[in-house]
């Protein structure tokens, strides 16, 4: 593991940008107050996404989510912070009819999205779709029974969560002024700039990398994106399909936008309606529009 | 000396009879709870200096109590 | 209802579970002092009384606490016996015509410590419990307490329940005195050294040291209390508290003035205060932020069953001067109607009260505060604090109850002091 690092730069008067570098993001922190609050609250803020990272990362084998997967098959007690994500998952699965659901965790092990690996033969996804399903885990009083075979993912809630987390802790800790969190483009502004101008925000062109297709303001909210131009595998003919997997087959929704952003109240919150949207595939706009809420399709 | 204390009411009074939101209920969502969140918005903000009082008081008039259970005797009253 | 509301409402649960992880080490040390002065210029006591506080905070609703108080009182006080046009002897002590007699050897220190944790038990309650433990060369106390917190609909409400218990032991220097005896009497208890234990501790030639010498007091403490989150600004807080006291709860030094036909001592007796005491409070509170400003409104109602009715306003504004200042001026008010067995004095040849006290603190009395916090945030990690606070105790100088030579003096006169608080707080 490398050293980790964080940076804090003055960016206007009484404006200061933190940025790190956490869950494959780049992390910034928007505060408004003076250089020692500031750098002590981005510091703060890194560490405590660091830790949400290193807790939640499918991809480090001492974390709290893999030492779960690697118990599955018998009870085990969960701390109360990763019980909440785990009831807060189960609400999500309830309420999208199964189509958001953490076990596709066993699904996302054979995948690999790192723009030139083919996706895992439809054979073995047909087998794993037996350890896949919310309803086959027991979660009673704390404890956790996760069936023997069952990985749990949280890639699609920990950066939300970690977003809003971060950013209500922040809201605690500092008095007055401005507060942005943007983790890679999923974001909170929970609270307004003291002189009222709004913030702005770029959301990513997927096709021209780096140059901002389209700005957002917001005075207060939150902006969370679902699909990615960067995390994809290939099929046979080269084509990119996304890492967002149908609990039912294993497999990326065709047909669908290639990235779903939506405004709302929180990053959670966003997150979970986008990635929801990316799962209806061509009914993706209809059903946002039915949701009354602010989004944006690529 | 109950100035003050009027003072106090009719500082209330302006706040509601201004239209001003801090007396009408409203349900807070867990990310609009940054100003109760404040250390001036704690029910005791200088938990010392509270302790300190509230035993001065204890000392020097016949009632006590209101804000906890427990905290240890004293033989001044 | 909406996918997005009910998405939103799962997002309150989270968020509201888990809170700030924040752990830190918290202290604050503080030293208040304060000399007292009545209005006929006699000096009565000096108190220095520092204390220490250590938190470990875990999260929002998790930590243990740990303070240490250090008492220091010395000067003279009340000893229940009022003014007279005559000069006035009280074996040790000789008091001047018109001035109110002051026993002036009143010394005592006393140390408190106290552990307080907060846990939680699941994502929605909690509880905290807490030890405390006082000694003084004539007091001790040991205590204990628990409460239980419940949250409801998102912490919007919170209910308490709680419980305490404290076990207390007087043990008076000069020993303990028959009730209404005169205090030239020679003593006719000796002062018990150690209490009738039933090991038969005490019996032997040494005098084995008990832990908790003397007469014992019990005290009963319940509470109930809701604190609601009105809207983003406004906090409210109510409390119910009951306290039962059972046992030795005299004051062993305060004696009262036998007085004849004309108004003038001829004995002192000592007082006599029943053995138990049911009170009860209810208080409100409100908070609210006016913008980066908060008001703080207190009220509490207090009545016992020794009659004293206590009516208790608070107010406290906390203002931010800069980011680096801020003031909490404040206000107290308390007024207080006298205990039914309070007498200004016992008149000579008259049958004896079942109880009788002369302490001007059961009398009808009102206390006023007026004073400031000063705060200076040195940093994130240091802040420093000066409180300064007038704290006025006025009575009833002429009651209509006083007689003959009574009438000529100031039967309460009225104490006025200022108190100091310096403090240094932060963390680790």
């Amino acid at each position: 593991m490398t050293e980790r690092n964080w940076q804090c730069q003055q960016k206007g008067e009484g404006l200061w940008l933190g940025t790190f570098e956490a869950m494959k993001s780049p992390c910034e922190i928007w505060l408004e107050t003076g250089e020692e609050n500031a750098r002590a609250l981005i510091q703060w803020a890194a560490s405590e996404t660091w830790r949400i990272e290193e807790k939640y990362s499918r991809f480090r084998s001492d974390s709290v989510l893999s030492q779960i997967n690697q118990q599955a098959g018998q009870w085990q007690t969960l701390d109360m912070e990763t019980l909440s994500l785990l009831n807060f998952a189960d609400e999500c699965w309830r309420l999208t009819d199964g189509m958001i659901d953490i076990t596709v965790g066993t699904y996302l092990k054979h995948w690999h999205f790192d723009s030139n690996t083919r996706p895992p033969p439809r054979k073995l996804l047909k087998q794993l779709a037996a350890s896949v399903g919310w309803e086959k885990i027991q979660l009673q009083q704390g404890n956790l029974l996760l069936p023997e075979g069952m990985q749990l993912d949280l890639g699609g809630i920990g950066k939300e969560y970690a977003v809003d987390a971060v950013a209500l802790a922040l809201a605690a800790k500092l008095a007055e002024g401005g507060i942005m969190v943007n983790f890679g483009g999923d974001l909170m502004a929970i609270r307004a700039k003291l002189d009222q101008s709004p913030w702005t925000v770029g959301i990513e062109n997927i096709v021209a990398d780096e140059s901002a297709v389209k700005v957002i303001s917001l005075f207060r909210g939150a902006i969370a994106t679902s699909g990615s131009t960067k995390r994809y595998a290939v099929d046979k003919r080269g084509r990119p399909l996304g890492h967002i997997l149908n609990p039912k087959t294993g497999w990326p929704v065709a047909h669908g936008p290639a990235s779903v952003t939506v405004i709302a109240d929180t990053a959670t919150q966003c997150g979970m309606l986008s990635t929801y949207a990316m799962l209806q595939g061509e009914q993706a706009e209809d059903f946002l529009q039915q949701q009354d809420v602010r989004f944006l399709l690529q | 000396m109950k100035l003050f204390l009027i003072q106090g009411i009719a500082l209330v009074l302006v706040m509601a009879l201004s239209g001003c939101s801090h007396l009408q209920p409203q349900a807070v969502k867990p990310w609009q709870r940054g100003i109760l969140a404040r250390q001036n918005m704690a029910i005791s903000p200088n938990p010392v200096q509270q302790g300190l009082d509230d035993h001065i008081y204890f000392s020097k008039e016949a009632a006590s109590g209101g804000s906890g259970v427990g905290g240890g005797g004293c033989g001044c009253n | 209802m909406q996918l997005k509301e009910k998405l939103g409402l799962a997002v309150c649960s989270l968020l509201t579970a888990t809170q700030s992880q924040a752990a830190d080490w918290l202290y604050d040390a503080s030293v208040l002092s304060y000399s007292e002065k009545d209005s006929q210029q006699q000096d009565r006591v000096s108190v220095i009384e520092p204390v220490i506080s250590v938190t470990k905070q875990n999260a929002v609703d998790d930590y243990v606490q740990f303070q240490a108080v250090y008492d220091s009182l010395s000067g003279a006080s009340p000893n229940g016996a009022n003014a007279a046009g005559v000069q006035q002897n009280f074996n040790n002590f000789l008091v001047r015509p018109g001035f109110t007699p002051l026993d002036p050897g009143f010394n005592d220190t006393r140390f408190a410590f106290n552990l307080n944790w907060l846990k939680p038990f699941d994502r929605l309650s909690r509880y905290l419990a807490g030890l405390s433990f006082s000694s003084e060369t004539d007091y001790k106390s040991a205590g204990a307490n628990f409460s239980y917190l419940q949250d409801f609909d998102h912490k919007r409400t919170t209910l308490t329940f709680g419980g305490a218990y404290s076990y207390d032991a007087v043990n008076p220097h000069g020993g303990f005195h028959d009730p209404f005896t005169s205090i030239y009497a020679l003593p006719a208890t000796p002062a018990p050294q150690t209490q009738t234990s039933p090991s038969g501790g005490g019996t032997g030639s040494g005098e084995s040291e008990s832990l908790f010498p003397g007469k014992i007091k019990q005290t009963f403490e319940g509470i109930f209390g809701i604190s609601h989150v009105l809207n983003r600004f406004t906090l409210l807080n109510f409390t119910y508290g009951l306290s039962y006291v059972n046992g030795y709860q005299t004051d062993p030094y305060k004696i009262i003035s036998v007085i004849d036909s004309a108004g003038l001592p001829v004995d002192y007796v000592w007082e006599k205060r029943p053995g138990t005491r049911l009170k009860q409070t209810l208080k409100g509170s409100f908070i609210t932020a006016i913008g980066r400003d908060s008001l703080h409104l207190n009220y509490r109602y207090y009545w016992d069953d020794w009659g004293i009715h206590t009516n208790t306003y608070d107010v406290k504004y906390h203002l931010g001067l800069g980011s680096l200042l801020y003031l909490v001026p404040h206000y107290r008010l308390s007024q207080q109607t006298q205990a039914n067995f309070y007498r200004l004095s016992l008149n000579n040849g008259q049958a004896l009260p079942e109880f009788a006290s002369a302490d001007y603190r059961l009398a009808d009395m009102t206390t006023t505060t007026l004073g400031s916090m000063f705060g200076v945030r040195l940093n994130a990690k240091l802040t420093l604090t000066a409180n300064i606070e007038q704290i006025r105790q006025t009575g009833n100088n002429h009651p209509a109850i006083a007689i003959g030579d009574q009438r000529r003096h100031d039967m309460f006169p009225d104490l006025t002091f200022w108190a100091l608080t310096f403090g240094v707080r932060g963390k680790w």
